[in-house]
């Protein structure tokens, strides 16, 4: 197992420095300047570009701006300097934003897991009942509508019904206010969890359904085995594991959520920066972000795949 | 300001007594048994349980602002037997609260003025001049001006002026803040919009301790206006040298090389206006009033005794519009720019904001690429394919009007509606036999309308705008919309021939004036500023321009100084509807479609004596008497 994590985690620099080329060819060849970004309103001539393009390095061949950007991360850890004014560090817009990312994410999938799981068992014991048609037919509504959709409602429905919308205070980490923090967080989080949720009952429903028909679950009702005993020892967790694969998946959409849901309910997070930055074509910000993203999401997946060996003591890598 | 300090230490810092223990168990067993009793309940329970909860924050409301009015009146009465109280006690306090959809890039106010950064300058800087109004130029850094000569102006400044980390303000900052401004973009090489506040200059001087003298090289009819702008604001020559990052460098006349710097990040002490900066990160800006600001005692044109009345600032940073106006629904905001006349009824019935109408003072234009289109018929084709009455029909659903290169805002100098119709009237069969007859040095055969996403009705208008044209010209025509950068990029390359054909830009919703005709839609024909590099008229010799283009800019160049030098109103007004006649007949640069006839800013109803025809104009927030009903 040991063995294991370690070669999986001698592969991450690998496909994040894959990860990172695709990426910044993907940057290079898009059309436009950060030249104008940096201006704002004014109106640069070809010299200004000329010089702005110098100072940064952006006519140098893509090879040698992507080996510079490359050196200077495995050299100093650092991003490099943004290019749209300040000209900041990246690594110190990223250490900003990225706790508050890392909250929305972790929150959307508590809320996936606890209101997916516990529909899901529902409407499994309860098949083919009332109960679980209405949940079904709600899963399938919430799997369908998108969530940025939803987003919007929840922020303009209440405002014109009853004067109240989720902009009543600023946004406040959660060091500094929990109680205000979590206040505004869980508006975004159960919008981003909402499809999540769905997609976790749909799947812990059919695969608690196949669990319920196997031979070992026959055998364990037949022993005199009480159905809750059956339910929560033999049938849930053997049905986990499509479900804990399905949750890890489940990050990548909730960090793709993410970026519109800090941008509809305000967020100062990495989504709404990433956001920025491709919009400036800001490349080291972009590339610093998506990096991040990145990351998180390879670490993620290893987490589910450690987590696997847990549940299934039959697995063993 | 945003208390610093760690929930968890002030928490751990706080001891729990038995009793405070036994009360937290009791509210949280009793909450989590109102949680469980209200998972059981009907869902129909809410409406009554939040109306209720609404009336009664109705109530308060009002109960507060009959409170305040009765405050009012009480202080008003008391000041009449005790001169020595404040009578505009009760309209003292409260934070203003705005939004604005994104971070600003910089906050050198020399050279950035976007994403509401406006707000931060005319509340933070200070210039000579404040234009509580268009018509109204009070003083603020100064307290007099003579016009020595037409081509010399001399001010007085305001003695006893302070930064906000209490250096004084000296001449010598003022000198080095406008002066600075050329260097600037000398620096970034760069052609600003607003280069005609200050190309007439020769040089600014700080004669004494108190007097600053400009030295024109011709003479300039909105210099007075000009220097209420936030880029003519008073600059710490201290923090720019010390703090400010290097932009460029510069030659000066004796060959020395010069680094020329910016102050991005605006630290504490950059400016001397009534407010200063507290705080500016990713969730937004906030600015409080600074108490040694000067004092107007008495009260002075546009300014008010012991001001301003209102304590703080406050501008939230929604990227979203939509969730911008949820919040200004919910009253978490108090100004609503720009609202779409299709959402008018979304905030009927909410009696704690109003929308207002105003006329709509915005601009929507089509550019055309200069490389392409030299020959007059060809733009004069394009005019005559635009079907304008059916642009009014399907896009403007409270009317439209036409208007020319000075906006319909600036009355006295905008043609009129006869003159104008004149000039955009639909003719498709006139316009084929141009297009035809036409001579085109590089061929169209196709017709792409460029413009920038995100904005329904921008796109609308980009569409409108390739339909009418390919069915009047009988030509096929697209749309390309890409994102406001690329598109800005593109929009702005010098090139011989652009790789776009039309250019759509603007709403004609909304906007403000500030009175300068060159503030107004003549800056988007000035060959000086977007008539230059967005529409390819360039008049620079490495591009090659033809022999007409050449000799039209140069022409035009000269009736655009010639109007802002013309100091008396009327023959201005003259020289501008010249130069307007001239424009129109050569269909010169971009034309511009019909802008709405009216638009919607929403506010919140504690805002008062806001002037509300002065906000469309941005330069002109810092109403000192503007204050809130619930301070």
């Amino acid at each position: 197992m040991t063995g294991y994590i370690i070669r999986r985690l001698i592969a991450v620099p690998f496909m994040l420095l894959g990860i990172s080329f695709i990426l910044f060819m993907l940057l290079y060849v898009r059309p436009g300047s950060a030249a104008f970004a940096v201006v704002g309103s004014v109106m640069t001539d070809p010299e200004a570009q000329a010089r702005f393009e110098e100072k940064f390095g952006l006519n140098d061949p893509w090879y040698e701006q992507y080996g510079t950007w490359l050196w200077n991360l495995v050299s100093t850890g650092s991003f490099g300097d943004r290019l749209t004014p300040p000209q900041d560090s990246v690594t110190g817009k990223l250490i900003e934003a990225l706790p508050n990312t890392i909250e929305i994410g972790l929150l959307t999938i508590v809320i996936a897991a606890i209101f997916g799981i516990s529909v899901g068992v529902l409407s499994a014991i309860r098949r083919n009942s009332v109960l679980d048609y209405i949940t079904r037919g709600v899963t399938i509504a919430g799997l369908s509508i998108p969530n940025f959709w939803i987003a919007l409602l929840l922020v303009t429905l209440p405002a014109g019904w009853w004067g109240w919308s989720p902009f009543a205070f600023e946004w406040t980490s959660f060091t500094q206010d929990p109680f205000r923090n979590l206040y505004y967080a869980v508006w975004p989080a159960m919008v981003l969890a909402l499809a999540s949720a769905a997609g976790t009952a749909r799947l812990v429903r059919t695969s608690m359904l196949e669990v319920f028909y196997s031979d070992y679950v026959r055998t364990a009702r037949s022993k005199g085995l009480r159905e809750r005993s059956v339910v929560w020892s033999h049938v849930f967790r053997n049905s986990l594991i499509p479900v804990i694969t399905l949750i890890g998946l489940q990050t990548g959409a909730v960090l793709g959520g993410v970026v519109l849901a800090e941008l509809i309910f305000g967020i100062p997070g990495l989504g709404r920066l990433t956001y920025d930055a491709v919009i400036a074509q800001d490349y080291p910000l972009v590339l610093g972000s998506i990096m991040i993203f990145s990351l998180v999401f390879i670490l993620v997946t290893l987490a589910v795949d450690i987590l696997y060996t847990v549940v299934d003591p039959r697995i063993r890598y | 300001m945003r208390d610093n300090e760690n929930y968890w230490k002030r928490l751990r810092s706080r001891p729990v007594s038995r009793r405070g223990f036994l009360i937290g168990g009791g509210v949280a067993a009793a909450g989590g048994a109102a949680i469980l009793a209200g998972c059981g309940d009907d869902d129909d329970d809410d409406t009554p349980t939040a109306a209720p909860a609404t009336q009664a924050a109705t109530a308060t409301a009002a109960a507060t602002a009959t409170a305040a009015a009765t405050t009012a009146a009480t202080a008003t009465a008391t000041a009449t037997a005790a001169p020595t109280q404040d009578p505009n006690a009760a309209r003292r306090g409260g934070t203003l609260k705005l939004w604005k959809a994104a971070e600003d890039a910089g906050l050198d106010p020399g050279v950035f003025h976007l994403n509401n950064t406006e707000v931060i300058y005319s509340t933070m800087t200070q210039p000579y001049t404040y234009q509580p109004s268009k018509d109204l130029i009070s003083r603020d850094g100064m307290v007099g001006w003579e016009q020595v000569d037409p081509t010399t102006l001399v001010w007085s400044m305001r003695p006893g002026m302070k930064f906000h980390n209490g250096d004084p303000v000296t001449s010598e900052d003022v000198a080095f803040s406008f002066s600075r401004l050329p260097e600037l973009y000398t620096a970034l090489g760069a052609t600003h919009v607003t280069n005609t506040g200050f190309t007439y200059v020769d040089t600014f001087e700080a004669t004494d301790e108190l007097t600053m003298t400009e030295n024109w090289l011709s003479p300039n009819a909105d210099a007075l206006i000009y220097r209420a702008r936030h880029y003519y604001s008073f600059i710490n020559r201290r923090l720019v040298e010390e703090q400010g990052s290097v932009e460029g460098t510069i030659e000066l006349a004796d060959g020395t090389m010069k680094d020329i710097r910016s102050l991005q990040q605006l630290p504490l002490g950059s400016g001397s206006g009534p407010f200063t900066m507290v705080r500016r990160d990713a969730i937004g800006t906030r600015l409080e009033r600074w108490p040694d600001y000067h004092k107007h005692t008495p009260a002075d044109d546009g300014f008010v005794e012991d001001g301003p009345f209102i304590d703080a600032w406050e501008t939230r940073i929604i990227p979203d519009s939509a969730a911008a106006k949820s919040a200004f629904l919910a009253g978490e905001i108090d100004v609503y720019n720009d609202v779409d006349p299709l959402e008018l009824p979304d905030f009927e019935g909410q009696d704690h904001l109003s929308i207002l109408e105003f006329p709509a003072g915005g601009y929507a234009h089509l550019g055309m690429d200069g490389g392409k289109f030299h020959d007059k018929r060809s733009r004069q084709a394009l005019q005559k394919a635009f079907d304008y009455e059916g642009f009014i029909a399907a896009l403007r659903p409270f009317g439209g009007t036409y208007q020319g290169p000075v906006a319909n805002t600036l009355p006295h100098f905008a043609l009129s509606q006869e003159e104008l119709r004149s000039y955009y009237r639909y003719d498709p069969t006139e316009a084929r036999a141009l297009w035809a007859a036409a001579d085109f040095e590089y061929p169209v055969d196709h017709l792409t309308v460029f413009m920038a996403t995100g904005n329904a009705l921008q796109q609308q208008i980009g569409e409108f705008a390739a339909q009418t044209l390919g069915e009047a010209l009988g030509i096929p025509t697209d749309v390309e919309a890409v994102d406001n950068n690329t598109w800005a990029a593109r929009a702005l390359e010098r090139a011989q021939v652009k790789d776009w054909d039309l250019l759509a830009y603007g709403l004609g919703t909304s906007g403000g004036t500030t009175g300068l005709p060159n503030d107004s839609n003549l800056i988007h024909y000035d060959p000086r500023g977007y008539g230059n590099s967005a529409f390819n008229h360039s008049l620079a010799e490495d591009l090659q321009p033809r022999a007409e283009i050449l000799a039209d800019g140069t022409e035009l160049i000269g009736m655009l100084e010639r109007q802002e030098q013309e100091v008396d109103r009327e023959a201005r007004a003259q020289l501008l509807s010249e130069l307007q006649h001239w424009v129109l007949d050569r269909h010169w640069c971009n034309w511009s479609l019909p802008p709405a006839t009216v638009s919607f800013f929403g506010f919140s109803s504690r805002l008062r004596d806001f002037a509300p025809n002065d906000w469309l104009n941005f330069y002109d927030r810092r109403r000192e008497s503007m204050w809130l009903a619930d301070a």
